[in-house]
């Protein structure tokens, strides 16, 4: 009798211990593998506390959806909040499909087996979903559309076993599905596919009751009666509103995993962790990418070292060879910016901010929005930094960030950063047709022979791209720079 | 329950009032509101001029005339549109004092107050407009959009969700009629999109000499020629300032399509390969073509040289046939400035452009303004009431030449916005007021431009299904 008890009682904390370790696993995996997808995530969108900004959500479909998505998406901002809150919202969505599908299996006898097999079945959705969740551009709203869809489904479920008539229950089943497709977009799909589950197996296996489909095909229908006018209304095609708010994209998993380190380099950067950057690259054991040799040169710049190690790198990437135009990803302009930024070309690095901001998802990139910021604050174009701060002193977190950086109530360590920026300004205007580094550097130098890092990257770019003369001729007129690099360079002359 | 229920509408209540204002201090400075909308002229079926307080307060009341007309917590003020037009139609004619008094952590506050003047002259009550991120060097996401401005409505007649993420612009009608327009789709299948009432039709305004597709357009009065402008554009970056971004053209000419016969009429006159013919547009009469005009440029370093003058040339819509007298309205050396976008008033009374400094794409030129020709006597108003100290441009007039609608980058320097300004028949301009939005926060909150801003007598008669459809269609070709 003891014995059966604590058996029973083991099989009761089964489920619960099963949960748990996945939600453990989920969070680890997303914390110590993936931790830098969740900042690019954030730093890709704006959300505002502000009643314009959140009826503007109406605009496009799923708009709850998009709401409670991009809501928590802004705290990714934080240490450990974006693994924590994909993993809680994951949890939900299995706990939500496990109820469902218990519901949907409640005719059978076998109550056990429905129970472990709704379990199951809501564990592999779960870590479907967590997987999808891979892909960079795969949005939580995604995941929370599914929840909705789901939700809305049982609280149908649950509100039609209260109603005697079959004409109202079709009734409910046609307003949930109108309002799961109008909150959650394709989480209409999810309500859909359950409902098919509840009405068609019992249906199939009674062999009677075949009235009971009717209400289905009629929200089957649904979208087509209400499709083309709904895509209309939100200016989308037809198979994006019906999918919205998430695209899904089973991404290769090792190409997710050099994004991710991507990921590494560059926030790391941001976060202005320079020392942390040149050891991760000195200590990869990874197959390199552009964007990594491209952010260790950019931090060797910034601890003046870059000369120092150019030549230790296989490939050095600087950069400045690159150029922005309508085909170039989103990610390249963003590292034009920080490049021009460091550089202190205050137009090219506001155009590449403009630029990353219009490609960026609903035209908002926190980030960048922050570069105008700082672009504008160095430009002292007080008139042109307000706009933006306005709309950072809506988020809930970069509101310090945005009165740190307000004339007026600006910080010690902000006016000391702009001020030293201004010092870097070019001095005369030139028109310039395209983007031509090798121009830009010379001009900042005719303008601040003092601006070391422009300097080194014209120097640096000048041997990596084998001009001798050229090198020759810029140490010349803009040296002299004591580094054993450009010594030996100027010795091989 | 019931308890709880008496508690619950209580504190409701009590959050909803406003408190009444006591112990008013009356401050000697104009009111922080935003948009300005302190002593401007109104049209009398304007939508309500919502603004806010750029500051932190508390509730805001404004009386009009010493009237209460608005009482709300926070520092927004909407009005209520039913009210709004009623004191419209009372004041018609008249100049109404309003007073903002607001609630702040110290106490009360009375601004000194400002004046509206409404006027029965109505503004046309559609606008249409790209919304465009302020680079313009490249486009995502691009859209046009179709406002009332006697309400908030606004709709997208052209939408990247619909048509591709393709490049679309400038959409303009003819003599401000929505049964007759034009706007581009650009990009695989696009063309020049022609709406004679509400029917679309995909034109293409190309021949194989031209040095590309048509880029600046209008109608003649009858809507049976468009003039166009053919322009190799240079997108090129300052170095230092806030010009930011300079577009310049290498080649540029001006031809005219006969949407009835599909055949071009060109003039050697406006087709010179060493001149640059850009920005032109009928009179109101049909009888002359305006254009702008410069010597092509002969190396980038000469760009802040490059000045364009504003000339005419005699058209006769009978026989679709251009002059062969070239008369220079505006000259760009003596004048020492470059003069694009010229539009006539419907009344023929006044001609109105911009002009800069230097070049054709004052967008970025924060000395770039209007500046408004008296046609009879030649005699320009610098029109400073109007412009700003930031870029002013892209106007088009109403079709009862009573008000000016144009992009200002005013606020921030960066985007653009809808600016409307009333010009009464002597000519004389008023302060311009900011197109109203239904939250006042709107542009705060905007990360687009306002861009090329028409105004229309009524509503577009087509849809954004009617946009996608032309899309598939072939075009009409011309000879």
């Amino acid at each position: 009798m003891r014995f059966d008890n604590k058996t029973h009682s083991v099989r009761k904390l089964l489920k619960p211990m099963l949960i748990l370790l996945w939600g453990v696993g989920c969070f680890l995996f997303f914390q110590m593998k993936y931790p830098y997808h969740f900042f690019y995530q954030e730093q890709n969108q704006l959300f505002l506390l502000d009643e314009n900004y959140v009826l503007s959500y109406f605009d496009k479909p799923a708009w709850v959806a998009c709401l409670v998505g991009d809501f928590l998406t802004q705290f990714y901002y934080y240490l450990y909040a974006g693994p924590a809150i994909l993993t809680t919202v994951l949890l939900l969505l299995g706990d939500l499909v496990r109820r469902s599908l218990d519901r949907c299996f409640s005719y059978s006898v076998h109550k056990t087996l429905v129970s472990w097999g709704s379990f199951v079945l809501a564990l592999v959705l779960m870590t479907l979903e967590a997987r999808l969740s891979l892909y960079e551009a795969y949005r939580l709203s995604g995941i929370v559309a599914l929840t909705g869809g789901v939700a809305l489904w049982l609280l149908h479920d649950g509100l039609c076993d209260k109603i005697p008539y079959w004409w109202m229950r079709t009734l409910t089943l046609f307003l949930s599905s109108s309002l799961a497709f109008w909150m959650f977009g394709c989480g209409y799909l999810a309500l859909f596919l359950l409902e098919m589950l509840r009405i068609l197996l019992p249906t199939f296996r009674l062999r009677r009751r075949y009235w009971a489909i009717i209400p289905l095909l009629l929200v089957a229908l649904l979208p087509n009666l209400l499709l083309p006018k709904v895509s209309e209304h939100y200016c989308l095609g037809k198979k994006v509103t019906l999918l919205y708010p998430g695209e899904r994209k089973w991404v290769d998993e090792s190409a997710a995993m050099m994004l991710e380190r991507n990921f590494a380099y560059d926030n790391e950067y941001y976060f202005g962790h320079y020392e942390k950057v040149v050891q991760m690259y000195e200590s990869n054991t990874e197959p390199e990418t552009e964007e990594m040799c491209f952010f260790y040169c950019l931090s060797l710049a910034q601890l003046n070292l870059l000369p120092d190690r150019l030549m230790t790198m296989e490939r050095p990437i600087l950069g400045t060879f690159y150029k922005i135009g309508p085909e170039t990803p989103l990610y390249t302009i963003k590292m034009i910016n920080e490049l021009y930024y460091l550089l202190g070309d205050m137009t090219y690095a506001e155009r590449a901010a403009l630029l990353a901001n219009t490609f960026s998802p609903n035209g908002r990139n926190v980030r960048m929005v922050k570069r105008l910021v700082e672009v504008n604050l160095v430009k002292d174009d007080i008139p042109a930094a307000m706009k933006y701060l306005r709309l950072l002193s809506k988020t809930w977190v970069y509101r310090q960030w945005a009165s740190d950086h307000t004339p007026g109530t600006m910080s010690e360590k902000v006016k000391a950063e702009i001020a030293y920026k201004q010092k870097y300004l070019n001095q005369s205007d030139h028109i310039r047709v395209g983007d031509d580094c090798y121009t830009i550097l010379t001009q900042l130098l005719d303008s601040n022979p003092d601006n070391i890092v422009a300097l080194d990257f014209l120097l640096c770019s000048d041997i990596v791209a084998r001009q001798k003369k050229v090198f020759l001729r810029d140490y010349q007129q803009y040296g002299p720079r004591n580094k054993a690099l450009y010594q030996q360079a100027l010795t091989l002359e | 329950m019931k308890y709880w229920f008496y508690i619950l509408i209580t504190i409701w209540v009590c959050g909803a009032c406003v408190p009444s204002p006591e112990h008013v201090q009356k401050v000697d400075k104009a009111a922080p509101i935003y948009p300005d909308y302190a002593d401007v002229t109104i049209p009398v079926n304007i939508a309500p001029l919502n603004f806010l307080l750029r500051d932190d307060a508390l509730s805001v009341y404004v009386y009009i005339d010493n009237v209460v007309f608005y009482a709300g917590r926070g520092n927004e003020v909407t009005f209520d549109m039913e009210d709004w037009k009623a004191m419209l139609a009372k004041n018609v004619g008249k100049s109404v004092e309003v007073k903002v008094v607001a609630k702040y952590a110290d106490g009360w506050k009375e601004y000194r107050s400002f004046r509206w003047k409404v006027v029965a002259d109505e503004v046309d009550p559609y606008l249409t407009y790209r919304l465009i991120e302020p680079d313009y060097e490249v486009f995502n996401n691009l859209v046009l959009q179709e406002r009332c401005v006697e309400n908030f409505d606004v709709r997208n007649f052209s939408d990247y969700g619909m048509v591709g993420n393709r490049c679309m612009n400038c959409h303009t009608y003819a003599s401000q009629d929505p049964s007759t327009s034009m706007f581009y789709l650009r990009g695989e299948d696009g063309g020049a999109i022609l709406n004679v009432d509400g029917k679309l039709k995909k034109l293409e305004l190309k021949r194989e000499d031209m040095v590309s597709g048509s880029v600046y357009f209008g109608f003649s009065p009858s809507a049976r020629y468009v003039v166009f402008s053919t322009n190799v554009i240079i997108p090129a970056f300052h170095a230092q300032g806030s010009k930011r971004m300079e577009v310049f053209d290498t080649k540029s000419d001006v031809y005219v399509a006969d949407l009835t016969d599909s055949r071009f009429i060109d003039s050697p006159l406006l087709a010179d390969s060493t001149q640059l013919e850009t920005f032109p547009t009928f009179s109101p009469d049909g009888k002359h073509i305006y254009y702008c005009t410069a010597h092509v440029l002969d190396s980038l370093g000469g760009l802040t040289s490059l000045k364009y003058s504003l000339c005419r040339v005699a058209f006769d819509e009978e026989n679709g046939t251009i002059g062969t007298e070239v008369d220079t309205v505006y000259n760009a050396k003596m004048m020492g400035k470059s003069v694009c976008h010229p539009r006539v008033s419907p009344d023929g009374q006044y001609l109105v452009y911009t002009v800069a400094n230097y070049g054709t794409f004052p967008i970025w030129h924060r000395e770039a303004d209007l500046q408004l020709m008296n046609l009879q006597t030649g005699e320009i108003n610098l029109m400073e009431e109007v412009n700003s100290s930031m870029s002013d441009t892209y106007h088009s007039w109403s079709s009862n030449s009573r008000w000016l609608a144009f992009a200002s980058k005013r606020d921030d320097g960066l985007y653009g916005k809808v600016y409307y300004t009333y010009i009464n028949k002597k000519g004389v301009c008023s302060k311009p007021f900011a197109l109203p939005q239904a939250h006042p926060s709107f542009y705060d909150d905007c990360l687009k431009s306002f861009n090329a801003p028409e105004q229309g007598k009524g509503r577009l008669p087509f849809s954004i299904t009617d946009v996608h459809q032309v899309l598939s269609a072939s075009p009409t070709k011309f000879q």
